[in-house]
Order: structure tokens, then C-alpha cells, then sequence
């Protein structure tokens, strides 16, 4: 996987002859950040078991890691494919820091400045099926929800998923057709 | 078109539908980037952290009431009694010549006669 938190010459983060090299380097890869941000959200919510605090908190990290360098993208995949993998190893240990914040009993202030989305009643049934996806998501393990959102959400091959997920492409592509034959099941039934 | 292929076109419907939901929620870059994270408070809500701060506190109490009970069961002796350098042995009284026992007294001789004389045989 084409991922590194070492120093190095990189396509956007080069030695830097000036100041003024490194300030235009730095608000071009802002610019590429914020270009895949939509994506990188999507992917942070399926990380974070699509809770919209928490994702935000992980993308938070993820951005302030790239833009300050302690990640630098190496240039030997895709910036949005090093993006994702960075993004799922920050989701991760944030969900380990979670679990033992539990076990220790500290708790973070829950954000109360974000009002839930109204739901008019002609988007109930549309609400409805989102929301019956994102259960059957649940139901599933977290190595064949990340397989199928990196394959159906982000339109991704399952050698870019096995890419970011850290596991060899004959083990995504086990997940991937065990999480599909699954969510079918909990989507459709058994008939389409 | 096949059963397969079409549950793959639902599929990829189904998530079509999850990701324009999700655009319609998505925070801008600028609020993401000077995100700051709430400070997390230490609360007593985790049941584990309850028990061991009970423990703790039952600890700390076993261990006050242990060590004053030992302080006032505790024998209080007089140090010059303590001292092994000055203690002697209560039948000191008893040998007041305590030459009677340095030498050794020769055959068929009493002890009587060193009282009398004065020196030992």
C-alpha cells in the first residue's frame, strides 16, 4: 500500500527552495484536500460507523497530519487512495482511544450546535431506504462494510479497497462477495 | 437481465441514495480543518472507574482502623528492659561469688575449704 508517514520528496510536498515554495505547496495541497473532501467524508462516515461527530473529528486529524506532514503522500498510488488509507488507520486508533475513554469513564461534551436535518414528508420514503441501507450496513462486519462502500459508495476496484483496507486482493475479494450476497439478503430478501 | 445483475444495479442504487444523503450533510472544509475537539471530562459515569474508587476508598479504610488498633494493643515496655546490654538474669542474685564458678575445683577437695581459706585448692 502506497502509504507513508516518513519524509521524503513527494509530488505535492517537496523540498522547498523558499518560503514562499512551501506556502505555495502547502495551499495547493489544501486545494486537493478540499477537491476530495466530499469523498473523504463519506468514506470518514463509514469508518466511524456513520457517526457525523465522530468523522468529522477523525477528517480533523486526518487534514491536520497531511497539511502539517507528519503524512506525506509518496506519490505511488492515487492521492485520494493514500488519502483513504490514512483516513482509516486515524478511524481506527480513534475508536481504540474511544473504547478506553469508555472503560475510564471520560466522556467528551456533546456537540448540541448542529440541529437534526428536517425531514419533509416527501422525502419519507427516500429516508426510509437510507436509512434501512445504513442498518443493514451495521449488520455487517467492519472489513465487508468498508469493501462495499470503497466498491458501490466511492466506485473504487476491489484492488484499490484491498489497497486501503491493508489486506491482500484475494481476502477483499472474499469480504467483497460475502458482504454483497449479505447485504442482498438484508436489502432485498431473497428476491431482488 | 440476469437476478445478479440486477441486485448489483440495486445495490448500487441503494448506495447512490446513501451518498446524496450524505452530501447533503457534508460540513464544509473550512469547519472540518478549525475543528476543535471538545476537551474530554473525567466523570464517574463508567462502572468500572465506580468500583475501583469504592476499592480504593475501602482500601484506605481497612487500612487506617488496622494500624490504629495495633497502636493501642501495643505492649508498651520500658526501654531500659528493652535493652539487651543491661539485662541480667534474675538468679544473679543467688551467686554473689561469682569466683566460686571461675576456677575449677581440684579432685577430692571442697568447695567449703576455698570459703574458709580463701583460695582454691
Amino acid at each position: 500500500m502506497a502509504c507513508h508517514m516518513t519524509a521524503g520528496a513527494t509530488p505535492l510536498m517537496n523540498a522547498h527552495d523558499t518560503p514562499g515554495d512551501a506556502l505555495v505547496d502547502h495551499a495547493r495541497l489544501a486545494h486537493e484536500l478540499e477537491a476530495l473532501h466530499p469523498h473523504c467524508f463519506g468514506w470518514a462516515m463509514a469508518c466511524c460507523e456513520r457517526q457525523r461527530d465522530v468523522a468529522e473529528d477523525v477528517l480533523h486529524d486526518v487534514y491536520v497530519k497531511v497539511l502539517e506532514g507528519s503524512a506525506r503522500f509518496d506519490g505511488r498510488s492515487t492521492l485520494k487512495t493514500w488519502l483513504f488509507g490514512v483516513i482509516r488507520r486515524t478511524a481506527s486508533s480513534h475508536g481504540r482511544r474511544e473504547r478506553l475513554r469508555a472503560v475510564l469513564g471520560m466522556r467528551e461534551v456533546s456537540r448540541t450546535d448542529r440541529p437534526p436535518a428536517a425531514s419533509p414528508a416527501d422525502e419519507a420514503e427516500r429516508g426510509d431506504r437510507v436509512a434501512r441501507t445504513r442498518h443493514a450496513l451495521t449488520r455487517l462486519s467492519a472489513r465487508q462494510r468498508q469493501v462495499l462502500e470503497l466498491v458501490f459508495y466511492h466506485d473504487l476496484t476491489i484492488e484499490e479497497a484491498a489497497a486501503i483496507m491493508n489486506v491482500s486482493v484475494g481476502s477483499a475479494r472474499v469480504h467483497y462477495h460475502r458482504a454483497k450476497a449479505r447485504m442482498a439478503t438484508l436489502l432485498f430478501g431473497d428476491r431482488p | 437481465m440476469t437476478d445478479p445483475e440486477r441486485e448489483h444495479l440495486l445495490m448500487r442504487a441503494a448506495f447512490e441514495q446513501l451518498k446524496s444523503e450524505d452530501a447533503r450533510e457534508l460540513p464544509p472544509f473550512s469547519d472540518v480543518l478549525e475543528r476543535r475537539a471538545p476537551p474530554a471530562r473525567l466523570t464517574f459515569g463508567s462502572p468500572l472507574l465506580r468500583i475501583a474508587a469504592a476499592g480504593v476508598v475501602l482500601a484506605a479504610s481497612v487500612a487506617t482502623y488496622r494500624a490504629v488498633v495495633a497502636r493501642e494493643g501495643r505492649l508498651e515496655v520500658p526501654s531500659d528492659v528493652v535493652s539487651l546490654g543491661a539485662w541480667r538474669p534474675v538468679t544473679d542474685g543467688l551467686l554473689p561469688q561469682t569466683t566460686l564458678i571461675s576456677a575449677t575445683p581440684g579432685l577430692g577437695a571442697s568447695m567449703l575449704d576455698s570459703l574458709t581459706t580463701g583460695a582454691l585448692p
